[in-house]
């Protein structure tokens, strides 16, 4: 029995979200903002729970979980497949006819959660990925542990044998990843499988945001359900993102208003288009200078106010949003930190990603997101006309700063303009000057060739850039770049992935995936034949110690065989050229692989480059 | 353990870059200044200054362009025995010797200017 399901009843979801106490602080006003926000990224869902009756012995108990999941509003489930989850697999494909969700095959359960990683940084809501429980979950580690660090939901289904258990089971499979997951669970039975399901799916998407696990038994999948069963499909109620307590946001706003020079640091804070709204519109009511970590596309890179990490030596009173990392020692003595983070509301011990404890003079547990509209009502609520004459001229001071970085940048971009290898700034230049006009979304790291692409390019609308990769793990962005070209695609926008080499070789697979998808996105390598931060940091030690530093490209470079990307690209379906190495060829292959990817094609350039 | 690098090894570590070395853009010397320049190019990435410098000098985000045309050789020679910031310090004789320095800044020397960012279409649209 397949469920029909209606579209969300908004007025009815904003009564739960009230009744719930979702909205913990602010007025009525806010509380209904904050539901609107979070209905409208809200998976369809019936208001009343389903109750699910067996009235013949045709259905499987996996056929039940496609009920559970298939309401949550996954669209893809990326799978590498394995015999403990066999069960699932066949009921996606047959019982729910392999549509919302579709199976999505990848090569390596790595691949499978960078892409989920990916796709959730353009789309906003999580995909399923489907494996097994033990080999496939320590594959798929690395991957689980960049989006922990990243705080990006994924939905993991783990196979086990938890009845029948033998040589491949595993007593606690989601154990391996506890400490770089937010919840999980190992459901012995279809009703423990429903609640855990819609429980895990609430759990990673409540800021702060991060992966779940819950492992589908082989049997509980493969048995039928005896006749007159019944069962229950619990209701799913986004919970509403936890808000700053209003007097400490007042007290916020009565700071940044009186300061002499507030600069807001903002790393995860956009976690919407609308996060990038408001972030503007409190920078510009304060004409405050903005610094950027490019964690996520939080402020556009040419905006008047966005400005350099030296600013911040300026700063009397600086706001960190989602930035648990900034350290008071880039501030100058004396000035406030002030910080709204939900860092503090879950994390985990084991791996040192949370840094050093940051010393904030008045920190908010909270999203900063779901805070913002609050904040931003008490500064309207606070300026006076003196202040808001302080203001503009300020803002006219910053701006000028802004010109003179783009205009050194302008500058900067000339050196080795024509060089061989290419320079990544050309690199950078050139494509800008071919996608300029299209619907653009850079997929990969913009922290890659020396910041060129964030240098040079006009990133404004939230998708035009997905953020970093959160663990700094190398692996990532291959199949990041290929989950958020994903979600990319139905929106018809061209996905560019400025792609390091090394890191492409840890999951060449991915290639396959796109091609056999048919997911359209131009890859271009940052093809330095080396792991050059490596070479940099032998080179120091060895000069330091003073020894041989000409030995530092030993287990640093891997020029020999020079890897033929375009080769590889080919030989799994797509569109390739390369090596490019002359400045000159470049703008015609753009040309030519931005055809093929208005085709439908992936495609990708080899490019041969500088170190950075 | 002072530096103690053996003939085969940097023989190996050319090999390596020369397909690199050899798409540098060329000089228009001639003689033995085109030999310094040459061995310049190689020592260039012999010494792992391309690595923070880039390929011809141009600099990165990591280490800053060389514009050796403001540069004396001496005060060149001075930066990298006695860096000043992040650049580790290439001390002695026995890690690059002043010949092989002076190879490198006959290299950058006959490196062309960067060109006027007012000639490059492509830095002045939007």
């Amino acid at each position: 029995m397949d469920q029909e399901k209606g579209s969300l009843d908004r007025r009815s979801f904003l009564k739960a979200a009230a009744t719930t106490g979702a909205a913990l602080v602010g007025s009525q006003t806010l509380a209904a903002q904050q539901a609107e926000r979070s209905a409208a990224a809200a998976p369809t869902q019936a208001d009343a729970p389903t109750v699910v009756e067996i009235v013949n012995d045709g259905k499987h108990g996996s056929d039940f979980m496609m009920d559970v999941l298939k309401p949550l509003g996954f669209e893809y489930v990326t799978i590498n497949p394995h015999s403990d989850s066999g069960g699932l697999q066949e009921s996606i494909i047959n019982y729910t006819g392999n549509k919302s969700p579709e199976l999505i095959t990848c090569l390596h359960e790595e691949i499978a959660v960078a892409m989920a990683h990916g796709y959730f940084k353009i789309e906003g809501k999580p995909l399923a990925a489907l494996m097994y429980s033990s080999v496939g979950l320590q594959h798929a580690s690395m991957a689980v542990y960049s989006a922990f660090c990243d705080r990006v939901p994924v939905y993991m289904l783990l196979g086990n044998r938890v009845w029948n258990p033998d040589s491949r089971s595993v007593r606690d499979p989601a154990g391996l990843a506890r400490d770089f997951t937010k919840w999980d669970d190992q459901p012995v039975s279809l009703e423990q499988f429903a609640a855990s399901a819609v429980r895990a799916y609430a759990i990673a998407m409540t800021p702060p945001l991060m992966p779940v696990a819950i492992t589908i038994d082989q049997k509980l999948q493969e048995s039928r359900i005896p006749t007159g069963t019944t069962l229950r499909v619990p209701k799913y109620t986004p919970n509403a993102a936890p808000e700053g307590e209003s007097g400490a946001v007042s007290e916020v706003a009565r700071l940044l208003v009186n300061a002499d020079f507030p600069v807001l640091a903002v790393e995860r804070a956009a976690r919407t288009a609308a996060g990038l709204g408001y972030i503007i519109e409190l920078a510009e009511l304060l004409q405050a200078a903005v610094v950027d970590t490019i964690q996520r596309m939080n402020f556009p890179s040419r905006h008047p106010l966005s400005q350099e990490a030296a600013v911040l030596r300026e700063a009397d009173v600086v706001l960190a949003l989602e930035h648990p990392l900034l350290s008071r020692s880039a501030l100058k003595a004396g000035a406030r930190l002030l910080s709204i983070s939900s860092f503090d509301l879950f994390t985990r011990s084991n791996y040192w990603h949370f840094g050093a404890y940051q010393e904030a003079d008045l920190p908010i547990a909270a999203d900063a997101e779901a805070t913002l509209p609050a904040l931003i009502e008490e500064v309207k609520r606070l300026i006076t006309p003196d202040r808001k004459r302080t203001f503009e001229a300020r803002r006219a001071k910053l701006a000028e700063t802004h010109l003179r970085t783009r205009e050194r940048n302008r500058v900067l971009a000339t050196h080795g303009w024509d060089a061989s290898p290419l320079s990544t700034a050309r690199i950078a230049a050139e494509l800008w000057e071919q996608i300029k006009d299209k619907d653009w979304s850079l997929v990969s790291r913009s922290d890659g060739m020396s910041d060129w692409a964030w240098r040079l390019w006009d990133f404004k609308k939230y998708y035009h850039h997905i953020g970093q990769s959160g663990s700094l793990g190398i692996g990532y962005s291959n199949p990041a770049a290929v989950g958020a070209a994903l979600a990319n695609r139905k929106y018809g926008r061209l996905s560019i992935n400025l792609q390091n080499d090394g890191d492409f070789m840890f999951l060449p697979g991915t290639l396959w995936t796109a091609a056999h998808h048919q997911i359209p996105m131009l890859t271009v390598m940052h093809n330095n034949r080396m792991y050059n931060q490596e070479v940099m940091v032998v080179a120091r030690i060895a000069a330091e110690r003073n020894r041989d530093v000409s030995r530092c490209h030993y287990g640093n470079v891997f020029d020999k065989p020079f890897i033929n990307y375009a080769q590889l690209a080919k030989s799994m379906g797509w569109y390739a050229e390369g090596p490019i190495d002359n400045p000159r060829d470049l703008a015609p292959a753009i040309r030519r692989a931005l055809a093929a990817v208005e085709r439908g094609e992936p495609a990708l350039l080899d490019t041969v480059t500088q170190p950075n | 353990m002072v530096v103690s690098r053996s003939i085969a090894s940097l023989a190996l570590l050319l090999g390596l870059v020369a397909p690199l070395l050899a798409q540098q853009p060329p000089s228009a010397a001639t003689g033995p200044a085109a030999a310094a320049i040459e061995k310049g190019k190689q020592n260039f990435v012999t010494y792992a200054c391309y690595a923070c410098h880039g390929y011809s000098g141009q600099g990165s985000d990591v280490g800053p362009r060389i514009d050796t045309k403001r540069l004396t050789q001496q005060a060149f020679v001075n930066i990298v025995r006695k860096p000043a910031r992040r650049m580790p310090p290439f001390r002695t004789e026995q890690q690059i010797s002043d010949s092989a320095l002076a190879e490198i800044y006959a290299f950058l020397q006959s490196l062309p200017s960067p060109p006027d960012p007012k000639s490059i279409p492509l830095l002045n649209g939007n």
